[in-house]
């Protein structure tokens, strides 16, 4: 109203034409400031929770794609201000799902929020079937599957420094060189001290005497690399005692439960999966070549006041003579990994068809593993009391 | 003398402004308001009803302004046990059907186009019932997609939720608010999107065919029923007033009115539209209600203003 007046106002007090010019310029400015306001849409709600009505307070409201956000106060109300609609709003609160929700008019709304309960459902395989890692009294560990990933000729490495309480000691440095794995420690001398590994159901004891392998003792090599980590579904493993009393005395080092990938149902899934690598000793010790080693040699007799080893002409005779012996045991060893599988089925019958290659020159020239592995899981189901697993 | 005349035009025109408010009083206009998906099929009652009576004064209100003082309040779901007041009762006028649509792109219509999906396979693609308790994995469809639906408390949720045994919380997916309208917005924008909706929005009213840029998802549907996934809204709509599908939700819409301020213009408008309003039902895309259900409506309309004449 006073801007008004000021417009309006008496001529006489004031310079004329100043005050209507300011009184213009004051009008378009209002103007102006109210279009910008008007450019701005209001999305006004109130966050309620779905079953008892009560209000949410701090859920975080985001417009998705921009900076906009709010968050509901006290009483559950929020507004959030938008240049265009319709804009898609992201509703979360702790302990709530996140409600996504796509606003195409900008009506007050109310926002009802669903409990996340969030209570552990994953299931563990133990010796005696599955049971709700929520339910789970023993001590069992499973390995993370995106570390399966990572293993290289065999899941062994993968569990090495994945999981707690487990020890995992690389025995032999060879490509499909096995490891020992201690999970309840040494417990017999003259015994085996390995776990118990449970292939499908199938347990198979895995010595790890057996599991030499190199360049001059070409002997066993480790079962287990024969497995394809890419095969694997999951691997758990129980630690504590109630292993024992499924296995009997062969779970009393532990048992590692191994669950190979089955087919699923549902539209036919072919993938590729493939790693190329070159290994390379990461290094090599610095030696002197025969004529500087029969110098030393020289000198270091010759300060303890005895005659030197080899005369001038024996040692000029060694000439440039230099042999780097490591060079010619080592090499760039080159490791590639593919597997390709098919995975699907419908509701009677589930396939997995899956070949993996994997191939690993070992940086000691006469060290190399090679792995060309092929797998079919069929399960049908015959009828509605009878199913065939191969 | 100047003040004088200045006095005179105030006087008249307070006194013409009480006139104009008085005769306002008496010609209250009746409210209608309520669902927003019914409107058109309301609008044309409306000026239907206002043809064969000019002195008739109805009003289609939105629902933000007011749904609370409106005449008349429409439904399109069966109510909660607690929803209605005790002195507001419910008029059945008339039934909506929900179909199925998706992005006329979606890799699903090609999938499911020999056998149609089950009702089965509608709710497991549409509700997910999270049971804590239970050992049995969630099963979820084979179908990716994305689910849009209206909010929770929208008629279309409600009547669609509980059409398969569920709450509207258990509606997959992400929320829709304005209007039933825009589910089809959210589809058209989204490959594998898809949800439920209305006849009269799925189809062009005018030229009784299915709106561009979508497509019914294919239902497995009984002989007599194949024709509902034809396109035309006139063979969808003579299906499903004789016969009862499975996979297609119907619902009935009907007016709330309290009866505590029960007015004769109210019911004379809702009479006519249990009688001669039905013929619209159709044009609209919406279904009429049964011959025995209209007349028990009738009677109970009857009952209810009997004292009102």
């Amino acid at each position: 109203m006073t801007k008004l007046l000021l417009f309006f106002g008496n001529y006489k007090k004031f310079p004329v034409h100043s005050v209507r010019k300011a009184g213009l310029l004051v009008l378009f400015a209002t103007i102006s400031a109210l279009s910008a306001f008007a450019q701005q849409i209001e999305i006004k709600g109130k966050v309620l929770e779905e079953s008892t009505k009560t209000t949410v307070i701090g859920a975080v409201i985001k417009v998705k794609g921009l900076k906009a956000g709010a968050t509901s106060d006290a009483n559950g109300n929020f507004t959030v201000k938008v240049k265009v609609l319709p804009v898609t709003i992201a509703v979360s609160a702790v302990g709530f799902k996140v409600q996504e929700i796509e606003v195409y008019e900008a009506d007050p709304t109310t926002i009802y929020l669903t409990e996340d309960q969030n209570r552990l459902s994953n299931v563990v395989v133990i010796g005696y079937g599955t049971q709700k890692r929520s339910e789970l009294t023993g001590s069992i560990s499973s390995l993370p599957t995106d570390k399966l990933k990572q293993a290289g000729a065999s899941f062994e490495n993968a569990l090495q420094g994945a999981i707690s309480g487990i020890q995992v000691t690389q025995s032999s440095g060879a490509p499909g060189g096995g490891a020992s794995i201690r999970i309840r420690g040494g417990n017999s001398i003259t015994g085996g001290n390995d776990p118990l590994y449970v292939i499908d159901g199938f347990p198979v004891y895995n010595n790890s005497s057996e599991t030499n392998a190199g360049a001059l003792n070409s002997q066993a090599i480790n079962p287990l690399s024969s497995i394809n980590p890419g095969d694997i579904e999951s691997v758990d493993i129980l630690k504590d005692a109630s292993a024992t009393a499924i296995y009997g005395s062969r779970g009393a080092n532990g048992v590692i439960i191994i669950t190979t990938k089955k087919g699923k149902t549902g539209a036919n899934k072919v993938t590729y999966e493939g790693s190329y690598g070159i290994q390379t000793a990461t290094n090599k010790i610095k030696l002197l070549s025969a004529k500087e080693w029969g110098q030393l040699k020289n000198d270091a007799r010759a300060n303890s006041g005895k005659t030197a080893a080899y005369t001038a002409a024996q040692l000029d005779s060694l000439g440039s003579v230099n042999n780097d012996w490591q060079d010619a045991a080592l090499r760039n060893a080159a490791i590639q990994n593919h597997n390709l599988s098919f995975v699907g089925g419908n509701d009677k019958t589930r396939y997995s068809v899956s070949t993996g290659y994997l191939k690993q020159d070992g940086i000691l020239i006469g060290t190399d593993f090679q792995r060309l592995s092929t797998r079919v899981a069929l399960d049908s189901k015959l009828s509605e009391k009878f199913n065939t697993n191969s | 003398m100047k003040t004088n005349y200045f006095y005179q035009v105030l006087f008249t025109l307070f006194i013409s402004s009480s006139v104009f408010a008085t005769e306002n009083a008496v010609k209250e206009p009746v409210v209608i308001s309520g669902t927003k998906f019914t409107y058109p099929l309301i609008e044309k009652w409306i000026t239907e009803y206002e043809k064969v009576n000019p002195t008739a004064n109805i009003k289609l209100a939105a629902k933000a302004n007011g749904g609370q003082t409106a005449d008349l309040n429409i439904i399109a779901h069966q109510p909660a046990q607690n929803e209605l007041q005790p002195n507001q009762e419910i008029i059945y006028a008339g039934r909506y059907a929900l179909l199925p649509v998706t992005n006329n792109n979606n890799p699903i219509l090609a999938a499911t186009a020999k056998k149609g999906l089950n009702k089965k396979e509608l709710d497991k693609l549409f509700f997910e019932v999270i049971d804590y308790d239970s050992d049995e994995p969630v099963q979820k469809s084979k179908f990716r997609a994305n689910i849009y639906s209206r909010d929770n408390q929208a008629c279309a949720s409600t009547a669609l939720a509980g059409y398969f045994g569920h709450q509207s919380s258990e509606i997959r997916g992400k929320k829709v608010f304005g209007d039933d309208i825009y589910l089809l917005s959210a589809i058209k924008k989204d490959s594998i999107g898809l949800a439920f909706n209305n006849l009269g929005y799925l189809y062009d009213v005018n030229s009784r065919n299915l709106k561009e840029g979508i497509a019914l998802l294919p239902l497995d549907l009984k002989k007599e029923a194949k024709t509902i996934l034809s396109g035309n809204l006139d063979e969808v709509l003579s299906v499903l007033e004789v016969n009862r599908v499975e996979t297609v939700p119907v619902e009935k819409i009907g007016f709330v009115y309290s009866n505590q301020n029960a007015r004769k213009e109210v019911s004379d408008f809702v009479k006519w539209v249990l009688t001669d309003g039905q013929k619209f039902n159709h044009d609209k895309g919406f279904l009429n209600l049964d011959k025995q259900a209209l007349a028990e409506q009738a009677g109970r309309l009857s009952e209810r203003f009997l004292t009102l004449k």
